[in-house]
């Protein structure tokens, strides 16, 4: 599991990282999302012991990252995949990893296979394309066999090939009872791989909730209703819905009611429907919204969820 | 490429006491040393610099109307004199390196505590520096004595003593890097340390300039290196030398801890 307790970073007058706190539970896969310059990275470092919060916490299973001694067997990380020695080979550089948390080499081939990059692995990195590149970092991150993974922006510079590898990858990790926290300015990214969301804004939480809940209320996810008694029906659900509107004399639009809901409402009162559809709002536009939301006004749309 | 087999076997976790982890990390410093090409091309630029310097010393010395050699030792301390930076070279990308690629961040992930990291990396670069120095400074002496014809007196001594300036000077390098983190940065200040008192020496002749010149890392070299020294003997400039070492290894070490990388 990873925590953070009020985690802040201060550079100089801007605030980069605002008194973060949230959990990240083992089990399902926990996208991170947020703008370009939301804190992401940074927040990354600071859960690693790399960069010193001006305030707060991060823990790794309980203990802060700096206190590790063998740190590579509990956190895997993969941060910018710019972080290798270029003139070094893959296998010189993993091997040094291995060496340096006393994980045995004959891991290093394992996870040199893994990854796709054992015929290639005498090569200097800094030939390495970018995507070539991102799974050396991922062959970093799994050499300790961690019971937490950290990926920032794992599927930056790969080819569809190497996308759909790295999303099934993180989702078999995560059935495997690990800890998975991926970052991605992305939305489309979490779509069909996130099981939960925590999103960020100009350093602060957005949202920290089941990526379902996120998508349910946006007031993109509209009930669209069509019904002779559209104006009696909109009076009748007005008190419980978030907005009703009203788009001609037989359509009705319903924000923040379920289908369920508003066909109880009209059994119960006698009203014939039409049309009963539900118009989901996609992950994209529910971001958009609580990002937008939150630049406006500075506020949390979403509150946590007891996690 | 796979998605099998990621394995739920851990493998048994290693010690955590403080010589455990210090023997991880230097394995693992070792293995970053020796796989950059650029370490082997620093060893060979000090060593062939060396011998090379001593020779063109020697040289123009049998140019002269009346020979007057000097000790072919004496040439060889010449020519590791200008060979060392071959060696502040490597001591400084060891370090500097990982800075100038971001790889400082996978290496404190894998090891936070900084101490150890700068620790493994000064005795890496000091077991590379000890010899390549014991063998330029021989190499010299051999070369100058045999372009002179004179007798090699006293080249085990002399080696010794100049592999020992040269390990410490190194490992004060690495801490330089630490604290100023860019290769240019590190490798100019280490030229200025080593070089500017020398010069500066020569043409002030205060009395207190001079005595601090002296206990400086250059003036602590000179005695170290050639045996003899006024103010203090070469054990006393050994033992002062390796202080230096020390204190700039300690802020290195410190730096390494308050900032981020």
């Amino acid at each position: 599991m990873i925590e953070l307790n009020g985690l802040t970073k201060r550079y100089g007058p801007t605030l980069a990282v605002d008194d973060l706190s949230f959990r990240v539970q083992p089990g399902k896969v926990t996208g991170f999302l947020g703008p370009n310059g939301a804190g992401k990275s940074t927040s990354m470092r600071m859960v690693l012991g790399l960069d010193r919060p001006s305030a707060g916490q991060a823990l790794v299973d309980g203990r802060p990252y700096r206190e590790l001694r063998a740190p590579l067997r509990v956190v895997g990380a993969l941060l910018d995949a710019g972080a290798v020695h270029p003139r070094r080979s893959a296998r010189d550089h993993l091997g040094a990893l291995a060496r340096s948390n006393g994980i045995p080499r004959s891991r290093v081939e394992e996870v040199l296979g893994l990854v796709g990059l054992d015929t290639v692995a005498g090569r200097s990195a800094g030939a390495y394309s970018l995507g070539m590149r991102q799974r050396l970092g991922i062959a970093a991150a799994l050499l300790g066999d961690p019971g937490i993974v950290l990926f920032d922006e794992p599927v930056n510079g790969l080819d569809p090939d190497g996308i759909r590898w790295v999303r099934q990858l993180v989702k078999d990790l995560a059935a495997e009872g690990r800890t998975v926290f991926v970052s991605s300015h992305l939305m489309s990214e979490m779509e069909d791989t996130a099981d939960h969301l925590v999103v960020i804004g100009r350093g602060r939480l957005v949202a920290d909730a089941p990526i379902g809940q996120v998508i349910a209320s946006s007031s993109h996810t509209v009930v669209r209703v069509r019904t002779p008694a559209a104006a009696q029906l909109g009076r009748l659900l007005t008190p419980t819905a978030q907005t009703v509107r009203q788009e001609s004399d037989s359509v009705l639009t319903v924000v923040g009611l379920t289908t369920d809901d508003v066909g109880e409402v009209a059994h119960a009162t006698g009203i014939r429907l039409h049309e009963l559809t539900l118009q989901s709002a996609s992950l994209e536009e529910a971001y958009m919204e609580l990002s937008q939301h939150h630049l406006d006004y500075g506020t949390s749309q979403l509150t946590p969820q007891g996690a | 490429m796979t998605t099998t087999a990621l394995t739920t076997r851990r493998p048994q976790g290693p010690g955590t006491g403080w010589p455990k982890l210090l023997g991880r990390t230097l394995g693992a410093e070792w293995t970053k040393l020796r796989s950059v090409r650029s370490t082997y091309g620093s060893l060979a630029a000090a060593v062939v610099v060396t011998v090379a310097i001593a020779a063109l010393a020697a040289w123009a010395i049998t140019t002269d109307d009346q020979p007057n050699p000097a000790p072919a030792t004496q040439l060889a301390a010449v020519g590791a004199s200008v060979g060392q930076f071959g060696l502040v070279a490597l001591a400084a990308l060891a370090i500097t390196g990982e800075f100038a690629t971001g790889s400082i961040r996978t290496t404190l992930a894998a090891t936070p505590a900084r101490w150890a990291v700068l620790t493994a990396k000064a005795a890496v670069v000091g077991a590379v520096t000890f010899p390549a120095g014991l063998v330029a400074t021989a190499l010299a002496t051999l070369t100058a004595s045999a372009i002179l014809g004179i007798g090699t007196d006293g080249i085990g001594a002399v080696s010794a003593r100049s592999a020992a300036a040269l390990t410490l000077t190194g490992v004060l390098v690495v801490g330089l890097g630490a604290v100023l983190r860019s290769a240019a940065g590190t490798i100019t200040t280490a030229v200025a340390v080593l070089f500017a008192p020398p010069i500066l020496g020569a043409i002030v002749s205060n009395e207190v300039v001079a005595t601090v010149m002296d206990y400086l890392p250059a003036g602590l070299t000179t005695v170290l290196v050639s045996g003899t020294g006024e103010r203090y003997s070469p054990e006393l400039a050994a033992l002062l030398l390796g202080v230096w070492a020390v204190v700039v290894l300690a802020a290195g070490a410190i730096a390494l801890h308050r900032r981020d990388p």
